[in-house]
C-alpha cells in the first residue's frame, strides 16, 4: 500500500501536476498541428526533461503523449486533414460531421473516447503489475540479452515490410551504441580521438535528428497537401447521454482492441484505430452510414487511440521493448535518468510504477478538461501556416539537441542523423530499429558480456535457461513469420 | 527514391560497415576469461549491417526488393536540408540569433508556395521566433547559445 500512497502524493504535488498541463497544453498544439506527431513532441521535449527529476521528467511527457494523442482529432474533424497517421479513421465520419454542422459533438465526442480509453488502458498497467513484478525474478543476464535480442527483431521484423532492411537498421544501430570507451575495459572504440565521440553517439541527438529533422524534410516536400486550411462552426460540444450510452459496449470493446494492439511491439496505433472502426461498423444496425457522419466512427478510433497509451506503456516499462513508436523517446527518457526499464523495475520501484499510472490518470483527465474547455483557442493554432512550422521544426530540433550539453557537436550529430535518416527512410529502411539497437545495444552487449564471464564462456546458456531460450524463440519466431508474409506477398505479385 | 539511390544508400550503408570492421581490428583487446572482448559486438553487428545492406542491394538490382516508402518531393525537402546545413555552420561563427531569423525567413517565405503571406510577415515572424528561442533557452533554461557579433 505505501509504494501506492507514494505514488500518488508525488502526482498531487503542485509542480508535478503543473509540467503534466504544460505538457498537455503543448501536447495538444503539437497534435493539432498538422505533421507535428507525438513522437516528434516527445522527442524535441526529452533536452527539457533533463533538468527534471525522473518522475516529473516521466510526468510531463506522459502528459504531452496525451495531449498530442487526443489533440490529433482538431484538424482530423474540423478540417479533415489527420494531426498525425493515428488520427486517420477519424477522419472518416468526423469531418463529414463538421461539415454537417455537428463538429462540437464530433470534437466532444472524440475528447470522451479517448479519455475512456486511456483510464481503460491504464488500468490495464495497473491491473498488470503485480504479475509482472513476480514475473521480474526469473531474469538474469542471459534473459536480459535475450530480451534485449528478441525486442530488437521482434520490431525489425514488424517495422516495415523488408525484414532485411529492418534488421540492418537494428544492427546499425548496435554498431552506434559501440561508439566509446568500452565500460568493461576502458578500450576506446571508433574514436578518432574525438574527446566528444568517445562518450558515444548521443541517444537523444539521433532520436531528434531522426524524428525531428527527418519529418520536417519530408514535409517540405509535401506541403502543398496541407492547403484545406478553412474556419468551421463549433456548435455544441457534447453528444448526448443517451447516444454515448448507447455506444458503451463500443466503446469498451474499442478500448480493450487498442490496449491489446498496443501491447504488439510494432502494431502501432493506426492499425488499432483501422479495427475499431470497423469493430463499430459490425456493431452498428446501419453500417452503410459510416462514412457520412456517424458518431461512432470517431468514438471508436479516438478510444483506441488513447487506449494504445496504456497498452504500449506495459511492454516498454516491462520488457523495455516500446508498443509504439511514441513510447521510444519515453524509453529514452527512463534510461537518461537511469530509470532501467524492464521486470526488476516493479520489484525495485513500484512507487515509480504506480507514480506514472496516477501520471497518466491525471494527463488523461486534464488532456479532456483543455481540450474541451480550449477548443476555440486551438483552433487558431491551426492558422498556423506548415510553411512556417517547417523550418520551426528544423530550428528547434537543432536547438534541442545542442541546449543538451551545450555543445555544438550534439547538434551536428542531430543534423547528420536527420540527414541519415532522410534519405534511409526514401531507401525503404525503417528509422525505428535504429533508434531501438542504440537504446538497446549497450544493455545488450553489457548483459551478453556478463553472461560469457558467469558462464566461462558457454553459449549453451541462452537454450539452457527456460526464460533466455523462450525469449530468443519468440524473436526467431517473428523472423519466420515476416519471411513467410514476404513470400506470400511476393507469390500474389506484391512487393518482397 | 530512384532505384540508382537506392542501390547507392544500400551500397553505402554496406561500404560503411565494411570499414567499421576493419576499424575495429584497431581496438585493444586485453579481457577477462570468458569474456568476448570489446572488439566482438561491434565486429558482429557490422557483419549484420554489411551482409544484410548487401543482400539488399542485391536484390533491389534484380528488382525484389520492397518498395521505397513514399517521401515528399525532393526540390523543397533538398534545398532545406542544406539550408539546415548552412545554419548550423552559420551558428558556429554568427551566434544565436542572427542565424536563426535568417533560416527561418528564407525556409518559410520559399516554402511558402503558392505565395499566401507577405515576405514582411515572413520576417518578422522570423526575428520574433528566433527572439522568444533566445530569451526562452538562453534566459529560462539557462542553457549558454553561441554568440555573435551582437553577442547573442
Amino acid at each position: 500500500m505505501a509504494p501506492l500512497i507514494q505514488g500518488l502524493e508525488f502526482v498531487l504535488q503542485p509542480t508535478t501536476l503543473l509540467w503534466i498541463i504544460v505538457g498537455d497544453i503543448v501536447g495538444i498544439f503539437m497534435g493539432a498541428l498538422p505533421g507535428l506527431t507525438a513522437t516528434m513532441g516527445l522527442a524535441l521535449f526529452l533536452p527539457i526533461t533533463i533538468h527534471l527529476d525522473s518522475l516529473t521528467a516521466i510526468s510531463l511527457m506522459l502528459g504531452l503523449y496525451f495531449g498530442a494523442v487526443t489533440g490529433a482529432s482538431i484538424p482530423a474533424i474540423l478540417f479533415g486533414i489527420p494531426g498525425n497517421p493515428n488520427a486517420i479513421a477519424t477522419v472518416f465520419d468526423g469531418f463529414p460531421l463538421a461539415r454537417r454542422g455537428q463538429a462540437g459533438v464530433a470534437l466532444g465526442g472524440a475528447v470522451i473516447g479517448s479519455f475512456i480509453g486511456g483510464v481503460i488502458s491504464t488500468a490495464a498497467l495497473l491491473a498488470a503489475s503485480p504479475a509482472l513484478a513476480r514475473f521480474s525474478l526469473l531474469f538474469g543476464p542471459a534473459e536480459y540479452f535475450a530480451l534485449a535480442v528478441a525486442s530488437l527483431t521482434i520490431i525489425a521484423s514488424v517495422s516495415g515490410p523488408s525484414l532485411l532492411k529492418g534488421l540492418v537498421m537494428g544492427a546499425a544501430g548496435v554498431l552506434l551504441s559501440t561508439v566509446g570507451i568500452d565500460t568493461m575495459t576502458g578500450a576506446r572504440r571508433f574514436t578518432f580521438e574525438n574527446p566528444f565521440l568517445a562518450n558515444g553517439i548521443g541517444l537523444v541527438p539521433v532520436l531528434i535528428g531522426m524524428f525531428g529533422i527527418t519529418q520536417a524534410l519530408d514535409d517540405a516536400g509535401r506541403l502543398a497537401g496541407f492547403g484545406r486550411m478553412v474556419t468551421q462552426q463549433i456548435g455544441r460540444l457534447f453528444p448526448s447521454l443517451e447516444h454515448l450510452r448507447r455506444m458503451a459496449r463500443l466503446i469498451l470493446e474499442s478500448s480493450w482492441i487498442g490496449t491489446l494492439v498496443g501491447l504488439l511491439p510494432g502494431a502501432g496505433a493506426s492499425v488499432a484505430v483501422v479495427l475499431a472502426y470497423e469493430r463499430a461498423k459490425q456493431l452498428s444496425d446501419r453500417p452503410e452510414e459510416f462514412g457520412t457522419g456517424r458518431l461512432e466512427g470517431v468514438v471508436a478510433p479516438e478510444v483506441a487511440n488513447n487506449a494504445c497509451i496504456g497498452g504500449g506503456l506495459i511492454p516498454t516499462l516491462t520488457l523495455a521493448l516500446p508498443g509504439e513508436s511514441a513510447a521510444v523517446p519515453i524509453l529514452a527518457a527512463l534510461v537518461i535518468h537511469g530509470v532501467t526499464p524492464g521486470p526488476l523495475l516493479f520489484s525495485f520501484q513500484p512507487h515509480f510504477i504506480y507514480a506514472v499510472v496516477f501520471a497518466m490518470i491525471a494527463a488523461n483527465l486534464t488532456t479532456c478538461v483543455f481540450q474541451l474547455g480550449g477548443i476555440r483557442l486551438f483552433i487558431k493554432a491551426l492558422s498556423v501556416p506548415p510553411a512556417m512550422m517547417t523550418p520551426i521544426v528544423v530550428m528547434l530540433s537543432v536547438l534541442g539537441a545542442y541546449a543538451l550539453n551545450g555543445w555544438m557537436f550534439d547538434a551536428v550529430v542531430a543534423v547528420a542523423a536527420g540527414l541519415a535518416g532522410f534519405v534511409l527512410k526514401r531507401a525503404g529502411y525503417p528509422l525505428i530499429p535504429l533508434i531501438l539497437g542504440l537504446v538497446l545495444g549497450g544493455m545488450m552487449e553489457s548483459e551478453f558480456r556478463r553472461a560469457m564471464i558467469i558462464t566461462g564462456g558457454d553459449l549453451t546458456v541462452f537454450v539452457t535457461r527456460p526464460l533466455a531460450a523462450l525469449l530468443l524463440a519468440a524473436g526467431a519466431i517473428s523472423l519466420v513469420r515476416q519471411v513467410a508474409a514476404q513470400r506470400r506477398r511476393a507469390t500474389t505479385g506484391g512487393a518482397a | 527514391m530512384s532505384l540508382r539511390a537506392r542501390l547507392a544508400t544500400s551500397a553505402a550503408a554496406a561500404a560503411l560497415a565494411v570499414a567499421a570492421i576493419i576499424l575495429a581490428q584497431g581496438i585493444a583487446s586485453r579481457h577477462v576469461r570468458g569474456d568476448p572482448g570489446p572488439q566482438a559486438f561491434p565486429v558482429a553487428s557490422a557483419i549484420v549491417v554489411a551482409l544484410g545492406a548487401g543482400l539488399v542491394a542485391a536484390a533491389e538490382a534484380r528488382g525484389r526488393a520492397a518498395a521505397a516508402e513514399p517521401a515528399g518531393s525532393s526540390p523543397a525537402s533538398g534545398v532545406l536540408a542544406a539550408a539546415t546545413v548552412g545554419y548550423l555552420a552559420l551558428l558556429t561563427v554568427a551566434g544565436f540569433v542572427v542565424p536563426t531569423a535568417l533560416f527561418l525567413g528564407a525556409m518559410s517565405r520559399y516554402l511558402d508556395r503558392p505565395r499566401r503571406l507577405a515576405t514582411l510577415t515572413h520576417i518578422l515572424v522570423a526575428a520574433g521566433v528566433a527572439l522568444a528561442a533566445w530569451y526562452i533557452f538562453g534566459r529560462l533554461f539557462d542553457v549558454v547559445l553561441p554568440t555573435g557579433p551582437f553577442g547573442i
